[in-house]
C-alpha cells in the first residue's frame, strides 16, 4: 500500500511509452484508402513527352506502379533518385512496369524536372487539370499506387518512396497474390 | 495532526476532486467526434443518427453549386468509391475548391444531405516530413471555434 | 561550404558531448577531479561548435543556397532577410539543432555559475546534460539532418509557409524552446541529487531562478503563439485546444505546480518526492512537446512514414530518459520520507497542496484529450477528435478553484491559522468581492460565471493588497519609516514575494481577458456590396471598395472599411485576402482594431457575386488584457529574479 504510488507511476510511464511504440507501428501515412481492393479508374491521356497517349489498359497482365508527382513538389525531387534506381533494378522483370503521372503541372515544368534530375525511362502521363489524380483520390504529391495484373489497386503509398520500399512493401504484396 | 482533522482533509479532497473527475469524464465522452469516409458512414451511419461526425474526402469535380447572392453552397464529398451530398452556409476556408481534400463536420442524419456546420479544406500537399503544419493548425482552429458555438 | 563547416562542427560537438557524459563518471569513480574539468571544457567547446553550426545554417539561408535541402524547403529568393534568419527554427531539422544549441549554452552558464558552489553535483549535472545534448545531436546528424545537400538544386526554394511569416510566429518557437530547455537545468540538478544520494533542499534553492526564468519564457512563448493565432489565422480567437498548443501547455501546468510546491519544501521540508516528481515530469513533457510537435505524430498525415527510424530513435531516447529518471526516483524514494505532517487544513501548506492538485488535474485533462485520439487511432484505426467544449467545461471550474486559492494565499500562514484570525482577515476581501458581484449584477451582467469571476478576482486583489498594506504599516510602526520609504524597502527586501504578487495580478488580468472574450464575443456573418453598411454593438462599419495591393512576395484583394465607433472615434480598416507567389494557398489577413476594452476584428471572405463580398465581423471584449496581463506577469517574474543569491547562500 505504502509503495503503491511507485507501481502506478512506473506503470503509467510504461503505458504511455507503449502507446507511442504501437503508434509507430501503424504508419499514420497509411491512410486507409477505400480504393484499395477496387479496380483502378482507367485513363488514356497525352504523354508528357508528346509521344502516343499513355493508357492504363495497355498495362493489363502486369503489376503496375503508378507514381504521382509534380515539378512543384520538393519531396518528389528527393524521391526521384530511388525511382531511377527502382526502374533500373526492375528493368528485366516481365511482370512489373512503372509509369508516372505528372499532375497539376506545366508541360515545360515537368520536362525540365526530368531533364535536370534524369529520366527514369518509363512513360510519363501528363495530367495538368488533375483529372486522373482526382479519380484516383490523390491528395498530394508524391503518392504511389500498386495496381495488380487485373487492374485492381493493391496498395497506396502516401509520401516519398524510400530505399528498400520495393522489397519491404511491394514484393510481399506481389508474392502473396500469384 | 489529529485523526478527525485528517479525516476532514481527506473528505474535502474527495469531494472537490471527485466532482472534478466526474465532470472531466462526462464532458470528455460528450466531446468526441469520429472521422469517417463517405463509404464508412453510408455503410454504418444508421446507428449514428444525430451524432456529430466528421466526413473527409475530396470535393468532387463539377459538383460545387453556389446559390446566387448568398453564401449557401452544395457539393459532393467523394472518396473515390462513394459519394455524399453536403450543404453548407457560410464563409468557406481559403483552400476550399473542387478537386481538393475537405473535411466537413456536422450532425449526421441518415438519408438526408449532410448539413455541415464546419468545413475544413485540405491542401493538396507536398509531403515533406513537416514540422507543425501551420495550415493544419489553422484548420483545427477554425473547427474548434465552431464547436464552441 | 558553410553547410559542410556547420556539419563538421556538429560532428565534433557530438564527440565532445559524449566525452562530457563519460569523463565525469570516471572522474568521480577514480576520484580525479581533472576528469571532471575535462568535461567542463568540453561543454564550453560544444557551445562554441554548436554556435558555429547554427551560424553556418543561417549563412546558408542568407546566401540563398538552395542546394541545401533544408534551405530549399523553408526559404525562397523573395523571402525578406528577417525571415531568412529565423527560418533556422522554421522546420523540424533546424529547430532540433537550435534546441541543442540552447541546451549547450545553458549548460555552459549553469556549469560556470555552479562550479564551485555545487561541486558535488556538477559531475552528474555535466553527465545528464551531456546525455540530453548527445541525444539531440544524434538525431540532428543521422536522422533529420539540416545539412543534407540536394544533388539537383532547384532554382528557387519552396518558401516559408506564409502563415509563419509573421513576427508572432517568429518569436513563438524560440521562447517556447528557451522555456523547455531551461527546465533541463533543474532537471539535471534533481537527477544529480538523486544519484548523489544527498537529497537535501540544495537542488531546489540552486535552481529556483532557473525554474522561474524558464517558466516565464515558456509563458511568453505560449502567449506569442496565441497572439499569432489571433492576428494571423483570422478566425477571431486565440486558443483552440489544438494538440500542438496542448503540447506546450502541459509542461506549463506542471511547471506552475512545481514552483508553487517548491516553496513548501523550502519552508517546511515537505513534498520532497513530489517536487522531484514534478520537475522530472515537467522536463519529460517538454521533451514530449518538442517531439510531438516537431515529428508530426499529432497531425497524422504528416509523419515519419518514409523514415520510421526517426520515430523509433525518439521513442528509445524518451524511454531511456523517462525510465532512468522515474526509476531513480522510485529507488531513492525511501530516503526521502517526510517527517513533517500537514497540521491544518487552513494553512499555506494545504493551500499549496490543493493548488498542486488542481494544476496536476488540469495537466491530466489536457494529456487525456491529446493522447486519446492517438490511442484510438493506434488501437482501432478509427479517427477521432476531442472537441474544445471538453476543455472549456473542465477548465472553468479549475480556474475558479485556482483563483480561490490565489486569494486565500496571502491570508494564510504556514502551519495553520486560527479560525478567528482567518475570519477577521477575510472580512475585507470578502466584502469587496460581494459588493463587486452585486455591482455587476445591477449593471446587467447576466452570466453567472462572469459574475463569479469578477467576485473571485476582486477577492484575490483585495487579499493581496491587504497583505501589502499590512506589511507597509508594520514597517512604518516598527522601523519608523514614512509610507514611501516603507513601501520601497518592503518591496525591495522581498522581491520574490512581491514579484509573485505582480505575477498574480498579471494572471488576473489575463483571466479577465479569457472570460471577457470567451463569454461576450459577438460575431456577424454578412454579404456586403460597396456602399453598404452594418453595425455591431456600438460600431458602425461602411464597406467602401475593394482594391488590389502588392507586397514583396504576395498580391492581395483589400477591402476598405470605414468605421465609426463610440465617442466620435473614426478609422479605416483594411482586411485582405493574400496570394503568395510560391505557395498554392491564399491566406486571410484580418484587420483588427485593438482597444482597451474591446477589439474589432474584420475578416474578408470570397466574392459572392461580381460586386458583393462575404465578411465576418467580431467584437472581442478584453482581448488586449490578455496581452497586457502577460506583460505584467513578465515584469513580476523579472522583479522576482532580481532577488540575489545572497539569502540562499546565507541559509545554507
Amino acid at each position: 500500500m505504502k509503495n503503491l504510488w511507485k507501481v502506478i507511476l512506473l506503470v503509467s510511464v510504461m503505458t504511455i511509452l507503449a502507446l507511442f511504440a504501437l503508434g509507430l507501428e501503424n504508419d499514420p501515412r497509411n491512410i486507409p484508402s477505400p480504393l484499395v481492393g477496387r479496380p483502378a479508374s482507367p485513363f488514356s491521356v497525352p504523354a508528357l513527352d508528346d509521344g502516343p497517349p499513355v493508357t492504363l489498359e495497355s498495362y493489363r497482365g502486369r503489376w503496375l506502379l503508378v507514381n504521382f508527382w509534380g515539378s512543384w513538389c520538393i519531396s518528389c525531387r528527393s524521391e526521384h533518385r530511388y525511382l531511377m534506381k527502382l526502374a533500373r533494378m526492375t528493368a528485366d522483370r516481365r511482370d512489373f512496369a512503372m509509369i508516372g503521372v505528372d499532375f497539376k503541372d506545366t508541360r515545360d515544368g515537368g520536362k525540365e524536372f526530368l531533364a535536370s534530375l534524369g529520366d527514369p525511362g518509363y512513360r510519363q502521363a501528363f495530367d495538368p487539370d488533375q483529372k486522373i489524380a482526382i479519380d484516383w483520390g490523390v491528395y498530394g504529391a508524391p503518392e504511389t499506387y500498386l495496381v495488380d495484373p487485373e487492374g485492381i489497386i493493391r496498395h497506396k503509398q502516401v509520401g516519398p518512396l524510400y530505399e528498400g520500399w520495393f522489397e519491404k512493401i511491394a514484393l510481399p504484396i506481389m508474392e502473396k497474390k500469384p | 495532526m489529529q485523526a478527525n482533522r485528517r479525516l476532514f482533509l481527506i473528505l474535502t479532497l474527495l469531494v472537490v476532486f471527485g466532482s472534478l473527475g466526474s465532470l472531466i469524464w462526462t464532458s470528455f465522452t460528450g466531446s468526441l467526434v469520429y472521422f469517417h469516409t463517405p463509404t464508412e458512414i453510408l455503410a454504418t451511419g444508421a446507428s449514428k443518427a444525430g451524432q456529430k461526425v466528421r466526413i473527409g474526402g475530396m470535393v468532387q469535380a463539377g459538383s460545387l453549386v453556389k446559390e446566387a447572392g448568398t453564401q449557401k453552397i452544395r457539393f459532393i464529398i467523394s472518396d473515390g468509391a462513394n459519394q455524399l451530398p453536403v450543404r453548407y452556409d457560410g464563409m468557406t476556408p481559403d483552400l476550399f475548391r473542387e478537386g481538393q481534400g475537405v473535411v466537413a463536420e456536422g450532425p449526421w442524419q441518415p438519408g438526408q444531405d449532410f448539413m455541415a456546420a464546419t468545413i475544413l479544406a485540405k491542401h493538396s500537399e507536398d509531403y515533406i516530413p513537416v514540422e507543425m503544419s501551420a495550415e493544419g493548425i489553422a484548420r483545427s482552429k477554425e473547427s474548434m471555434l465552431r464547436s464552441l458555438q | 561550404m558553410w553547410i559542410e563547416l556547420a556539419h563538421f562542427a556538429t560532428i565534433i560537438a557530438l564527440l565532445l558531448a559524449l566525452l562530457q557524459i563519460a569523463t565525469p563518471i570516471i572522474g568521480v569513480g577514480i576520484q580525479r577531479p581533472v576528469w571532471i574539468r575535462v568535461a567542463r571544457q568540453s561543454s564550453y567547446v560544444v557551445t562554441l561548435l554548436l554556435t558555429l553550426a547554427s551560424a553556418g545554417l543561417v549563412v546558408s539561408f542568407l546566401n540563398h543556397d538552395f542546394s541545401v535541402k533544408y534551405v530549399a524547403e523553408h526559404a525562397s529568393r523573395s523571402l525578406p532577410t528577417f525571415y531568412l534568419v529565423t527560418a533556422l527554427w522554421g522546420g523540424h531539422e533546424g529547430s532540433l539543432l537550435f534546441w541543442a544549441w540552447l541546451l549547450s549554452l545553458f549548460t555552459t552558464i549553469a556549469v560556470w555559475r555552479h562550479w564551485s558552489t555545487h561541486a558535488s553535483s556538477i559531475p552528474w549535472i555535466l553527465s545528464v546534460l551531456g546525455t540530453v545534448i548527445s541525444g539531440f545531436l544524434i538525431l540532428v546528424l543521422f536522422l533529420s539532418s539540416p545539412f543534407e545537400r540536394l544533388t539537383n538544386p532547384p532554382f528557387d526554394g519552396r518558401d516559408l509557409n506564409p502563415l509563419l511569416q509573421d513576427p508572432g510566429m517568429v518569436f513563438h518557437p524560440p521562447f517556447l524552446y528557451i522555456g523547455y530547455v531551461g527546465f533541463a537545468i533543474p532537471f539535471a540538478f534533481a537527477i544529480a541529487a538523486l544519484i548523489n544520494g544527498r537529497i537535501t533542499d540544495e537542488w531546489i534553492l540552486a535552481t529556483r531562478r532557473w525554474t522561474l526564468f524558464s517558466w516565464a519564457m515558456l509563458t511568453t512563448g505560449i502567449i506569442f503563439g496565441a497572439y499569432w493565432a489571433y492576428y494571423e489565422l483570422g478566425w477571431g480567437g486565440y486558443w483552440a485546444w489544438d494538440p500542438v498548443e496542448n503540447a506546450s501547455f502541459m509542461p506549463w501546468l506542471v511547471a506552475t505546480a512545481f514552483f508553487h510546491s517548491v516553496m513548501v519544501q523550502e519552508r517546511r521540508r515537505m513534498f520532497k518526492i513530489w517536487n522531484l516528481f514534478l520537475i522530472i515530469t515537467t522536463f519529460a513533457l517538454s521533451l514530449l512537446g518538442t517531439f510531438l510537435v516537431r515529428s508530426g505524430v499529432l497531425s497524422s498525415v504528416h509523419a515519419f512514414a518514409s523514415d520510421p527510424g526517426r520515430g523509433v530513435y525518439i521513442l528509445i531516447f524518451m524511454a531511456i530518459i523517462l525510465l532512468f529518471s522515474f526509476g531513480l526516483l522510485v529507488l531513492r524514494a525511501d530516503r526521502l520520507r517526510t517527517e513533517v505532517q500537514l497540521e491544518s487544513l487552513f494553512s499555506l501548506e494545504a493551500a499549496f497542496l490543493f493548488n498542486n492538485l488542481f494544476f496536476i488535474i488540469a495537466g491530466l485533462t489536457v494529456l487525456l484529450g491529446t493522447l486519446y485520439p492517438l490511442a484510438v487511432e493506434t488501437l482501432s484505426s478509427a479517427k477521432v477528435t476531442v472537441g474544445a467544449p471538453y476543455y472549456n467545461k473542465v477548465f472553468v471550474p479549475i480556474m475558479l478553484g485556482v483563483l480561490i486559492l490565489m486569494g486565500l494565499g496571502p491570508l494564510l500562514t504556514w502551519r495553520g491559522i486560527n479560525g478567528s484570525r482567518l475570519r477577521s482577515s477575510l472580512v475585507k476581501p470578502l466584502g469587496i468581492s460581494v459588493l463587486g458581484m452585486a455591482g455587476c449584477y445591477l449593471l446587467g451582467v447576466g452570466q453567472p460565471y462572469a459574475i463569479l469571476m469578477v467576485g473571485l478576482s476582486l477577492f484575490a486583489i483585495a487579499a493581496h493588497l491587504t497583505d501589502l498594506g499590512r506589511g507597509i504599516t508594520r514597517r512604518m510602526t516598527n522601523a519608523k519609516e514614512g509610507i514611501l520609504t516603507a513601501t520601497v524597502t518592503l518591496l525591495t527586501r522581498n522581491k520574490r514575494r512581491y514579484g509573485g504578487f505582480v505575477v498574480h495580478f498579471g494572471i488576473l488580468m489575463m483571466a479577465a481577458g479569457f472570460v471577457g472574450s470567451g463569454l461576450f464575443q459577438e460575431e456577424k456573418n454578412l454579404i456586403m456590396a460597396p456602399g453598404d453598411f452594418t453595425a455591431i454593438d456600438h460600431w458602425r462599419l461602411t464597406f467602401e471598395k475593394i482594391v488590389t495591393v502588392k507586397g514583396s512576395n504576395w498580391e492581395a484583394q483589400e477591402a476598405i472599411i470605414r468605421v465609426e465607433g463610440p465617442r466620435g472615434l473614426t478609422m479605416t480598416l483594411h482586411p485582405q485576402k493574400r496570394d503568395y507567389q510560391n505557395q498554392q494557398m491564399p491566406t486571410t489577413e484580418a484587420a483588427i482594431f485593438s482597444g482597451f476594452f474591446e477589439d474589432l476584428y474584420v475578416v474578408l471572405g470570397d466574392a459572392v457575386t461580381d460586386n458583393t463580398w462575404a465578411f465576418r465581423i467580431y467584437r472581442n471584449p478584453l482581448v488586449s488584457w490578455i496581452w497586457g496581463g502577460s506583460g505584467v506577469m513578465a515584469l513580476g517574474v523579472f522583479f522576482s529574479l532580481l532577488q540575489g543569491r545572497r539569502r540562499e547562500v546565507s541559509r545554507q
